[in-house]
């Protein structure tokens, strides 16, 4: 099952991914990327809506950008997205080795289905 | 370098204020008069418009031409006047001339123009509310606006140089409004946890029950009359109503004083001294201000904070400077909180510091200092508590031999690297000084180190407290066929916000002819949407389909809310893969005086009835609940006579009102607890009997199980238990019914008595006529496919007996 924290309830607006940060970011932290990010979309910069998920990269925009701000601002929202936090790149111990670490976690969350 | 200015107006019930945000400080702007505030009044004279004091002047002098208090009807269709010209006044225009005048004196002050504004306004605002307030703002010359809550603009113009962590309250009784915020300052960032709040109390209300008491002193020392029973006493109300006012004032300072009245009575001139005492004010106000107190404390309650967990309490507006709402605030909060900033510039300083936390920047100078055009492009925080920003650029004339580039901050002398700049692109990262105000110039260079031109690219970084985005007053969503409703954003939320929710049409909807499916948007915390008020709808029309709109077709929806105090909509069929946008935002009804007299007859017999239940039944615990509603009512039937006259009144009784009926509600809903187990057991027996004549081993298997289930419910006393249970027994009884003859004849019956609502009423009268036959043939095979035939033909909305107001197409 996914965690839903979010609404609409999708894994892949995970909060910590959208602003490419860790659950042990400090709040200046949070500040920081999300305004980087949202200049680098303003700017135009190559890349810069692309953010990468289990899924695989998905696009972010501005408005994704400010809401994953807003979500790890408020300490409650903060909290669950730590809580269901999970490494975009992260693998489990003895999961198979043929699988590319995307495919590992679509399969584990069911996506592929 | 061009100089960036941030604009904040506090538009306020009887007074307004204007500030600027520049060189890294915030200050306020005087009026052409010298006063820190306007008094939102608007006066039309002969020869033009005329605001503030001036216009204040005159209010008693030339009521006809001077206007005051607009804001508390803004969302309204309520006009004012006819002015001297023959004009009515929306409230919009009006607040649009206060804004104009505020929009001048700063652009005189600061020598600059002004295009961008934030705009405060009351936490509690309804979106009709807000978005009249934004487009004041627009017709006052303003092509960028974005609103905030009146307590996020003074905590954060409060909070801007306290170093202390932690919660704290923003205690803020205007005028006409109260609102109460919920802050949090935590690393530098300033964020609203809550906020509540009454729309419809405020220092007026104070002043209304002083007038009371020096109507009833008059009326027992002097056996003056002033009711509208006696006469027309409307310019002798206005003149108690101005020295009561004054008189509230010098309480603030002295123990007692007189009111000086002075008017006409029946032809004579009345001059009269009435004593008040300190004493005297604070009694009447009292239940006011305790319901001030109560709402913070609902408020701290409801984000699981303890009392003693509010470092402190920030006071503002002119009412909440009485002595006896510091002392009470100190007595049931915390200690109020110690300020430099005068009280009545607060709110809108806190909006010019929001407008550069924002970036709202206005470069407009006079013709005699246009900016050269620069050559970058430049993203970085005006205001920010990180001492390490980044800057980042893009070249914008890509023929530049540009390579690398360099900031300095012209004060300290900090020098960045010489930074490369690839594709057109640079990131600088910057070290800003504490609490300070931070000028950077940046020098272009070229590949052999030698400096290039880049024009006038300066800059400038505070460091002061940041914010979060200003949160949603009360929650958006739709009004459902059924009568109940379903959240999209909810309140909190920041905005802007936008959320998509899949629901279904309720309703069919031809391609053909002038069918229309309405989607109501409402706003409101009640589960039951006639509790909600609407502030817009979506309306699909036949001419926006291809083919018909099936009953139950899915629609994906979105509502969409900005900071502006817009909202957008839009409806998306995904069967046909059309696309529905724009929302109509609808204004705030005026409830007739007829209706409000009605609804308040009505929740007063019903108020009786429980109490003479409950005396019958001597529940005392009811009894204690009841009392205040019984309280409420009286008053409100007191308040029955200015329906006439005022909107703003009708506006105020009619929230009363509504408050009233969800409580009534609520407790009648308690009181159904038992009403819930006679059913329950009544419907048990019913059954049992059923299936004991009709039902098979399983069913009374499944009837054996639900008695023992409801012996536990009962005994527990639990609504949902007990519902469910009678859930159960409904299902079993349907399931037992189906197996007897007399199903598909019950079943025919009843949806033949919709047979008024039904959508094609030519086709439904066919099958009933049929459905007869049948029942007498009967042909039990043919009865059922016509009563399946005659239920699709019966819209779903029809069958929620009532509860829906709005007219809801979908569910």
């Amino acid at each position: 099952m996914i965690p839903a924290f979010t609404e609409p309830p999708l894994c892949h607006f995970w909060p910590f991914w959208v602003l490419e940060l860790g659950p042990e970011c400090s709040d200046i932290q949070v500040e920081k990327a999300a305004r980087e990010i949202t200049a680098k979309l303003a700017l135009g910069v190559p890349g810069a809506a692309d953010f990468q998920a289990v899924p695989g990269t998905l696009q972010r925009d501005e408005a994704l950008v400010r809401e994953a701000r807003n979500l790890l601002l408020d300490p409650d929202q903060r909290l669950l997205a730590e809580f269901w936090y999970i490494d975009p790149g992260s693998r489990v111990p003895g999961a198979d080795e043929n699988l590319s670490s995307v495919d590992y976690w679509r399969q584990l969350l069911g996506l592929d289905a | 370098m061009t100089e960036s200015r941030y604009l904040g107006i506090d538009l306020g019930t009887s007074n307004s204020a204007v500030a600027v945000f520049e060189g890294g400080r915030v200050r306020p702007v005087f009026d052409p008069m010298g006063d820190i505030s306007t008094p939102s009044v608007v006066r039309v004279t002969p020869s033009g418009i005329v605001v503030g004091r001036k216009a204040q002047r005159k209010l008693f002098d030339d009521p006809e031409n001077t206007f005051k208090e607009f804001k508390r009807l803004m969302g309204t269709n309520t006009l004012a006047g006819p002015d001297r010209n023959g004009q009515q006044w929306s409230p919009v225009e009006l607040s649009a001339e206060v804004l104009k005048a505020l929009k001048r004196s700063a652009e005189e002050s600061c020598d600059a123009t002004f295009d961008k504004v934030v705009v405060t306004l009351p936490a509690l605002f309804e979106l009709p509310q807000s978005h009249a307030t934004a487009n004041a703002a627009r017709i006052a010359g303003f092509q960028g606006v974005e609103l905030l809550p009146e307590p996020v603009a003074s905590g954060l113009a409060a909070g801007w140089d306290q170093e202390e962590k932690g919660a704290w309250l923003v205690y803020d009784l205007g005028g006409g409004t109260f609102d109460v915020s919920l802050l949090e300052s935590r690393e530098g960032l300033l964020r609203v946890v809550g906020h509540d709040g009454d729309n419809f109390l405020g220092g007026r209300d104070i002043d209304r029950a002083m007038t009371e008491w020096v109507r009833q002193k008059l009326s027992d020392s002097y056996r003056l009359e002033l009711d509208d029973g006696h006469g027309d006493f409307k310019p002798a109300i206005r003149h108690i109503q101005s020295a009561v006012e004054a008189a509230k004032i010098r309480l603030s300072t002295a123990d007692s004083t007189l009111i000086e009245l002075e008017f006409e009575y029946d032809g004579q001139e009345v001059a009269l001294d009435q004593s008040i005492s300190r004493h005297d004010l604070e009694t009447l106000s009292q239940d006011i201000i305790q319901k001030t107190i109560h709402i913070c404390q609902r408020l701290v309650k409801s984000k699981g904070l303890q009392p003693d967990q509010i470092l402190k309490v920030v006071l503002v507006g002119g009412p909440a400077h009485m002595p006896m709402v510091g002392a009470q605030v100190e007595q049931h909060l915390a200690p109020i909180a110690k300020s430099d900033i005068d009280p009545m510039a607060l709110v809108a300083e806190g909006a010019a510091l929001y407008a550069a936390t924002i970036g709202l920047a206005c470069h407009g100078e006079r013709e005699s200092a246009k900016p050269r055009q620069s050559a970058l492009w430049l993203q970085h925080p005006t205001v920010c508590s990180d001492l390490n920003p980044n800057l980042l650029g893009r070249v914008l004339d890509e023929t530049m031999a540009l390579t690398s580039i360099r900031a300095t901050e012209t004060q300290s002398g900090w020098q960045s690297d010489k930074v490369p700049i690839e594709d057109n692109l640079f990131v600088i990262e910057l070290t800003i000084r504490a609490g300070q105000r931070n000028r950077f110039m940046l020098e272009g260079f070229d590949q052999r180190g030698n400096r290039v031109d880049i024009g006038e690219p300066g800059f400038e970084v505070t460091h002061g407290i940041s914010m979060s985005d200003p949160p949603l007053s009360r929650s958006i969503g739709l009004a459902l066929a059924d009568g109940s409703t379903r959240r999209f954003i909810e309140r909190g939320t920041p905005l802007p916000a936008k959320r998509t929710f899949v629901q279904h049409s309720a309703e069919s909807l031809a391609p053909r002819g002038e069918g229309r499916l309405t989607i109501p948007i409402v706003q409101g915390e009640r589960n039951k949407s006639r509790f909600c008020r609407q502030v817009g709808e979506l309306v699909l029309t036949s001419s926006d389909i291809k083919r018909t709109v099936q009953v139950g077709a899915p629609i994906e929806i979105t509502i969409e809310v900005d900071r502006g105090g817009d909202l957008k909509a839009q409806a998306f069929l995904m069967d046909q893969n059309v696309l529905i946008e724009g929302v109509a935002q609808l204004a705030m009804g005026d409830p007739s005086p007829e209706s409000l007299r009605a609804l308040c007859q009505s929740l007063a017999v019903r108020i009786n009835n429980h109490f003479q239940a409950m005396f019958r039944e001597r529940d005392e615990k009811m009894i204690a609940r009841m009392e205040p509603l019984s309280q409420q009512i009286q008053l409100a039937q007191r308040a029955l006579p200015e329906l006439e006259s005022d909107a703003d009144s009708r506006l105020r009784i009619h929230r009363s009102l509504i408050e009233i009926e969800v409580e009534l509600e609520q407790i009648e809903n308690e009181d159904q607890i038992e009403n819930l187990i006679e059913e329950c057991q009544s419907r048990y027996v019913e059954v049992s009997y059923q299936v004991e004549s009709q039902g098979d081993p399983t069913d009374r298997r499944l009837l054996q199980d639900l008695g023992a289930r409801m012996g536990r419910a009962t005994e527990r006393g639990r609504q949902s238990e007990i519902e469910k249970v009678i859930e159960g027994l409904e299902s079993l009884q349907a399931s037992v019914h189906r197996k007897s003859p007399a199903f598909w004849k019950d079943a025919f019956d009843y949806w033949a008595s919709f047979i008024g609502q039904a959508q094609n009423q030519r086709r439904a009268r066919a099958i009933v006529s049929e459905g007869r036959q049948a029942i007498a043939d009967n042909n039990m095979a043919k009865l059922e496919s016509l009563t399946r035939e005659l239920a699709s033909l019966i819209p779903r909305k029809h069958l929620g007996g009532g509860q829906d107001p709005h007219d809801s197409g979908v569910y």
